[in-house]
């Protein structure tokens, strides 16, 4: 019987499975068992859209399907938890099991909390992440220091702090260092990134640790809740994975590994946070930067926290509508509703129009925040001030006091 | 629940942004980013972001209309195709004229200038790019050879000084303005004419309030001060253009002395001789522009500039026309312009008042916008066929009214601003019985009996035939258009087509970049009785004013006049205002600003290059 605690070197004994998968395959064995025991009635993973740099989210209801999502597309750089909130009813209606990278499953958490996600429904396989690269930066990165014409590339992998590709007659790493230094390499927010191994998942894979006869034939397993050891032991009893403990040494080189990865993190905080600087001029370079917004909403589309109907960026008493740029109020109102619980996702600046390094911007704000508070988001339902009520209903309750005006009901009480 | 992503065009501006169209149960429920796309990268401005919104409006075309003593009923398409079919036979072809649509796809405008031309025998059709793009295209195509944009929006990133005049990428093609952003990160100096302080504006090095219609003077003016100081790029001059001597001749004259311009724009004189010192100190440097009445000269004007300085042929020069639909670009390449001495769509209306046009096949354009005059001469036609999404403006004088698929709805192409062909994909079935617009005209080819040249069963069929027709299209297939980069014509120039054009030379006879001489003509000029000029801003289209997260941000047009000419007038924003000028007058909402250079107002097109004068409707 497995366990939560548990550290698993596991591998599929599926053939069909074997033939696509990496590292063992064991992901992959284990959403084909899920789907078909009824664990959950669909998979939401990725797959490979248009071409190796293309990573398209994909619904899965036929475990036949399931080996499509096999393997890593680095080049990902989507987030999972807000489709689950936005597309699948916060998989309200169906038990979905999900693929995450570590802010995937710290977005999963941010909106349980606020509820608009039930977690109780979703089954969680986390997969180890060092970083993601933006795809049309990867493919120029590929012609330009690699040399390699980007289409000729088949697989992408980043191993051993290198970027490795293999390509029509051969295979090229470069240290991931190097790529940055040469505005390349991971999204910036990944750099900073210290959830590498997402444990808050329901079981945490990867291939760090995976030593001995088992190296590259197997996927490393830290089983992380009950959840999770009993979808390991579903799948072991279907025949479809078979599983041994990790040996010792592996385990500690794993946390060799994950301890660097969080090192490197801890360098490009400092080296990010020290080139804002600090008080007013923190502030005037915030200024400066967000003053090129063209209010596409993206940054409030995409992010993990933002969830709310009547979003307070559309009060006309704060925002001009149809200004551009908006006046800082804007930003200010992101900053005050989200910075607590930001994730570091990275979708904000990813998806800006206008170039504005938003994720940087609120990321320092929420190591900040954490420092005076002691709230840190994304690994508990532990609840920051903001999340104690869900909008609409907090909104109805007000309503229904006659005004619907946050400011007027908490300073002024109404009288009855 | 099924769920997907369907790779696909923005249906917006010319710029063309790849999006992904996320569809829940057979609707298209959001838009997610298409991070692979390299026009966008996944970024997109507020249409894009809520392009679904109108694909899924209730008030969409579901079923053709015919109308019937003065009101529409439904009616079947066979009724429909039968009724146009009859009418549209009565009519001699010289009285017919066609308006084909700069937001429809490659196929559909194809087809339809195949229909005029082959069974209406007409040679009046146009696209309603005339009312901005034609002028300029023909002044790239004298110029360079190609009625396109020079370079990729990409590479504007890549110029040292950026100038931005007739345009306002930020706000009106904000993808193509993240690029002029991008420069100006990567170290680019950026000028920016333009009489209000718009959002591109704001982000300019140098910021020249020119008075509007006098661009071409700046311009003039800036090449003026280039020779004086001799930086022009004489051997680029002497080996790659000709009729250098008939532009010198004009800008070195007494008026585009910086003094002068200086008076004839409403600027201090040494905005001009900066302007000048950058742009010409710039290794590479570039010209954004634009939709506008006065397009025509400026972009021949800006071609001069770029010849002098040798900005032609390589990434971070050219002359960048940004377009304002999403296929302004592709309505034209597939020939969708007068035949000989068929008629444009001004001229079509002229006579259609005039009564010499009888009829009209209006396919995807909201002409009757463009003022009151125009839909009261939609009135005096014999018949009218309006094929749409929704009941506009236009479609209200039809006597039938055909609906039409929306993008998401059916298969096809957009050829972007960059001459990047790209694919639009069906996502979801058609709304109601309506139909893509290619299926349409085949259908109705049909019934007037030329089945055999319209039996195209998929809008992929028609698309062979384009490549086989259209010499810049050669190559370019469906197969080869599932690659995100889609092909920039002439797909000769590689795998992807050609980035930049006349990197070796250019495409006019002898392959040289030819000077004009390109005098400034002062528009209507402002004083007297209308004190006001007019700098023309783009109007809300069709796709927008049926999109709630776009009306919500902007509810009703305004006009923009500067706090100090409010206050005299005595007039507050959000007060209605009565706009006059020699051709009409129209009644929008007031916005204040001290953003606005004061003698000027800004409005959507109607009024553009003229003067006008302003009042406070006062509650009868």
């Amino acid at each position: 019987m497995t366990k939560k605690g548990d550290m698993l070197y596991a591998w599929t004994n599926d053939a069909e499975i074997k033939k696509h998968a990496e590292l063992g395959g064991a992901v992959t064995a284990l959403w084909k068992y899920a789907l078909e025991s009824k664990t959950v009635d669909a998979i939401l993973a990725i797959q490979k859209g248009k071409d190796l740099y293309d990573a398209q989210p994909v619904l899965i209801k036929n475990p036949a399907e399931i080996k499509n999502t096999a393997g890593s597309l680095h080049c990902g750089t989507l987030l999972m938890a807000k489709l689950v909130k936005k597309y699948l009813d916060g998989a309200n209606g169906m038990k979905i099991g999900v693929t995450v990278k570590g802010c995937d499953a710290m977005g999963f958490y941010e909106l349980a909390k606020r509820q608009q996600i039930n977690l109780d429904n979703v089954v969680m396989i986390g997969v180890n992440c060092g970083g993601s690269v933006s795809p049309v930066l990867a493919r120029k990165m590929i012609a330009e220091k690699y040399g390699v014409d980007p289409d000729k590339v088949h697989k992408e992998e980043i191993d051993k702090g290198q970027f490795i590709i293999e390509y029509e007659g051969g295979h090229k790493g470069i240290s991931v260092d190097e790529l940055e230094e040469h505005g390349f390499g991971r999204r910036s927010n990944c750099r900073r990134c210290k959830m590498k191994v997402p444990r808050q998942a329901d079981l945490a894979c990867g291939n760090w640790g995976v030593i001995g006869e088992k190296a590259g034939k197997a996927t490393f397993v830290e089983v992380c809740s009950e959840k999770g050891a009993n979808l390991v032991d579903g799948a072991v009893k279907a025949g479809l994975l078979s599983v041994e403990p990790s040996i010792p040494k592996g385990l500690d080189i794993r946390g060799k590994v994950e301890g660097a990865m969080l090192k490197l993190g801890e360098k490009w905080r400092k080296h990010d946070f020290e080139a804002l600087g600090e008080g007013k001029d923190r502030l005037r370079k915030i200024m400066a930067e967000t003053s090129r917004c063209i209010k596409c909403y993206s940054c409030i589309s995409a992010c993990p926290i933002c969830y709310c109907v009547e979003c307070t960026t559309k009060n006309p008493a704060y925002i001009t509508p149809g200004e551009i740029p908006p006046n800082f109020m804007f930003h200010l109102i992101r900053f005050a509703h989200i910075a607590d619980s930001c994730v570091n996702c990275g979708q904000c600046q990813e998806l800006c129009p206008a170039e504005i390094p938003n994720a940087l911007f609120m990321h320092a704000q929420q190591v900040e925040l954490e420092k005076m508070f002691g709230h840190t988001p994304g690994v508990s339902m532990a609840l920051p001030i903001m999340a104690f009520v869900e909008e609409q209903t907090e909104r109805a309750r007000l309503h229904n006091t006659g005004s619907d005006m946050i400011y007027e009901n908490v300073f002024q009480p109404l009288k009855k | 629940m099924d769920f997907t992503y369907v790779p696909s065009t923005c249906p917006y501006c010319g710029t063309g942004c790849g999006i992904n169209l996320a569809v829940k149960d057979g609707k298209v429920t959001g838009i997610q980013p298409w991070h692979r796309n390299p026009v966008n990268e996944g970024k997109v401005c507020i249409r894009g972001n809520k392009s679904h919104e109108f694909v899924n409006n209730p008030a969409r075309l579901t079923t053709p209309l015919i109308k019937r003593d003065g009101t529409f009923v439904e009616a079947s398409w066979e009724d429909a195709y039968q009724e146009i079919a009859a009418k549209l036979k009565s009519a001699k072809p010289e009285e017919i004229g066609c308006v084909a649509s700069a937001r429809a796809c490659n196929e559909d405008n194809y087809l339809f200038r195949a229909f005029a031309m082959t069974v209406l025998k007409t040679p009046n059709i146009d696209s309603c790019g005339r009312r901005c793009n034609a002028d300029a295209v023909s002044g790239l195509v004298e110029a360079f050879g190609n009625g396109a944009m020079t370079n990729s929006i990409a590479d504007i990133s890549e110029a040292k000084c950026v100038l931005v005049v007739g345009s306002n990428p930020v706000e009106e093609n904000p993808l193509s303005g993240r690029r002029v952003m991008m420069a100006k990160m990567n170290g680019a100096t950026l000028i920016v004419a333009d009489a209000k302080q718009t959002a591109t504006a704001k982000l300019a090095d140098l910021a020249i309030p020119c008075t509007p219609g006098t661009e071409v003077a700046l311009v003039n003016g800036i090449m003026h001060a280039i020779l004086k100081a001799g930086k022009e790029k004489k051997e680029f001059i002497t080996g790659k253009t000709r009729d250098f001597e008939k532009c010198k001749a004009v800008v070195t004259g007494a008026a585009y002395a910086p003094e002068a311009v200086a008076k004839t724009c409403g600027i201090p004189a040494d905005l001009v001789t900066r302007a000048a010192e950058l742009y010409g100190a710039a290794p590479v440097a570039t010209v954004v522009t634009s939709a506008g009445a006065t397009s025509g000269d400026l972009v021949r004007a800006v071609a001069n500039l770029q010849l002098i300085t040798g900005n032609v042929g390589k990434a971070g020069a050219g002359v960048n026309l940004l377009r304002g639909k999403s296929n302004a670009q592709g309505a034209m390449d597939m020939g969708c312009v007068p035949a000989g001495n068929g008629m444009t769509v001004p001229a079509m209306v002229a006579a259609a008042a005039a009564g010499k046009i009888k009829m009209m096949y209006v396919m995807g354009e909201n002409i009757a916008s463009a003022g009151a005059g125009v839909a009261e001469a939609l009135g005096k036609l014999d018949f009218l066929v309006v094929q749409d999404l929704f009941l506009t403006e236009t479609a209200e004088k039809a006597h039938v009214i055909l609906p039409s698929a929306a993008f998401a709805e059916r298969d096809g192409t957009f050829t972007n601003s960059e001459r990047r062909v790209q694919r639009v994909r069906k996502a979801v079935e058609p709304v109601g019985s309506s139909k893509a617009d290619c299926q349409i005209i085949c259908e109705l080819a049909k019934a007037m009996g030329h089945e055999k040249e319209f039996s195209f069963a998929t809008a992929e069929e028609v698309f062979s035939e384009i490549a086989q027709h259209v010499p810049a299209y050669a190559g370019i297939s469906y197969a080869k258009l599932e690659r995100p980069e889609g092909i920039q014509w002439p797909a000769a120039g590689g795998e992807f087509g050609t980035a930049v054009l006349y990197a070796d030379q250019c495409a006019t006879k002898d392959g040289k970049g030819v000077f004009a001489a390109v005098e400034y003509t002062a528009g209507e000029a402002a004083g007297g009785e209308f004190p006001f000029a007019v700098a023309a801003k783009w109007p809300m289209g069709t796709l927008s004013v049926y999109t709630p997260s776009i009306l919500r941000e902007w509810p009703a047009p305004t006009v923009v006049i500067n706090r100090e000419d409010a206050r005299d007038l005595g007039i507050e924003a959000g007060n209605a205002i009565k706009v006059s000028g020699k051709s009409g007058s129209a009644v929008l909402t007031a916005e204040v600003t001290a953003g606005i250079k004061k003698g000027v107002v800004s409005m959507p097109m109607m009024f553009a290059g003229t003067a006008v004068k302003i009042e406070k409707v006062t509650e009868a």
